[in-house]
């Protein structure tokens, strides 16, 4: 599944190291750590899991299984949260 | 993150929301809106993540809707917002400098909604003047001319400056881009002479809005200086109320800010004028 940011309906700005969002429709503002922050731009461009996963997996030096379960943690709690939607992968 | 960062950042994704719904009251009033500043520059200038707070939305509208643009916003109770139908600095005639810069708009997007911008050329211009407007003393609009310094190329640039010619503006470009070390080479480099003075003559009035009548000796033409006169003496009510928060008591409490107003920017006129002759 790949997932985008619910552009009409989250603001966000990177600061620091981190993300601050505020979505819109709650009014509610969440935070994204460092790790997360590193991943949500890449996301923001349309980047798919296994990109994220790349780019996790160098940053951090870890092992790319590790790294894509981490990456499918961050995508699965910002769905929850509503800040990204799934969508269906491009053709080709 | 510091916290005062945090709640900084927060602030400004708010008033990103409120901006968003003021260019959305203002289309349905069929009124255009450009965003300056605030999530434009924030982006544009800051993706490193560095923060740049703000406190207000900043939008630019054709001088023929500013009164009626006031009372949308007035209307739907967004606050704070400042309206402006003129960037500081440009002196060509505000009408004529609006479809200029009307035409140079492009779409970003804000809190959800396209808006409209300006395009990276002008918000150049826009960046440098407001660098020269509050002069050398003012490190955010600083910071934001080193940084569109660092990121748009030459060409950009030499268009910029084309525009800035084009709005009567070479004054407060040039000696924008004079007070950035990387501004002064640039100059050079396109041919334009690096200015001595290197900001607006400030005036000493502590009211904002009749500051702004050191701008008079930048308007070209009879017709730009009476339209400023006219914004710095007698403002739409609707800018009285949004900066005189006394004046949105009542129609007694607006004609005394009215008279308080226009009493600062008629007894400044004089000190304008000598200046402005002493500097011809």
């Amino acid at each position: 599944v790949q997932y985008r940011i619910r552009d009409d309906d989250v603001e966000w700005r990177r600061i620091g190291g981190e993300v601050v969002i505020l979505d819109l429709r709650s009014s509610r503002y969440f935070t994204v750590n460092e790790t997360g922050a590193r991943l949500w731009p890449l996301l923001a461009a349309g980047a798919d899991a296994d990109r994220l996963t790349d780019e996790l997996a160098a940053a951090f030096a870890l092992d790319r299984t590790v790294a894509a379960r981490d990456v499918e943690a961050f995508l699965g709690e910002l769905s929850e949260r509503g800040l990204v939607a799934a969508v269906a992968p491009a053709d080709g | 993150m510091a916290d005062r960062a945090l709640v900084a950042t927060a602030h400004a994704l708010a008033l990103d929301r409120t901006a968003a719904q003021v260019v959305a009251a203002l289309r349905a009033a069929g009124i255009d809106a450009l965003v300056l500043k605030g999530p434009i520059l924030a982006r544009w200038l800051y993706a490193d993540g560095t923060p740049r707070p703000y406190d207000d939305v900043d939008l630019l509208v054709a001088p023929r809707h500013l009164g009626a643009a006031y009372r949308v916003v007035e209307r739907i109770g967004a606050d704070p917002v400042d309206l402006d139908d003129a960037l500081n600095g440009a002196g060509l005639e505000p009408a004529c400098a609006w479809r200029l810069l009307r035409e140079r708009a492009v779409v970003e997007h804000v809190a959800g909604q396209g808006v409209l911008a300006l395009d990276p050329v002008a918000r150049a211009v826009h960046v440098a003047l407001h660098a020269w407007w509050h002069g050398p003393a003012a490190p955010k609009p600083l910071e934001d001319l080193r940084r569109a310094l660092g990121l748009l190329p030459e060409d950009g640039w030499r268009e910029a400056a084309l525009l800035a010619d084009r709005l009567r503006a070479a004054t407060g470009f040039d000696g924008g881009l004079a007070l950035d070390p990387a501004g002064r080479e640039l100059l050079e480099r396109l041919g334009r002479p690096v200015p001595r003075e290197r900001r607006a003559t400030p005036l000493a009035e502590a009211d904002p809005g009749v500051r702004r009548l050191a701008e008079l000796r930048l308007r070209h033409g009879v017709r730009a200086r009476l339209h400023l006169l006219r914004r710095v003496i007698v403002p739409v009510p609707g800018e009285m109320r949004a900066h005189y928060p006394g004046a949105r008591r009542g129609r007694a409490q607006l004609a005394a800010a009215y008279a308080l107003r226009s009493g600062r920017a008629l007894a400044a006129l004089p000190g304008v004028v000598l200046r402005s002759r002493g500097s011809a």
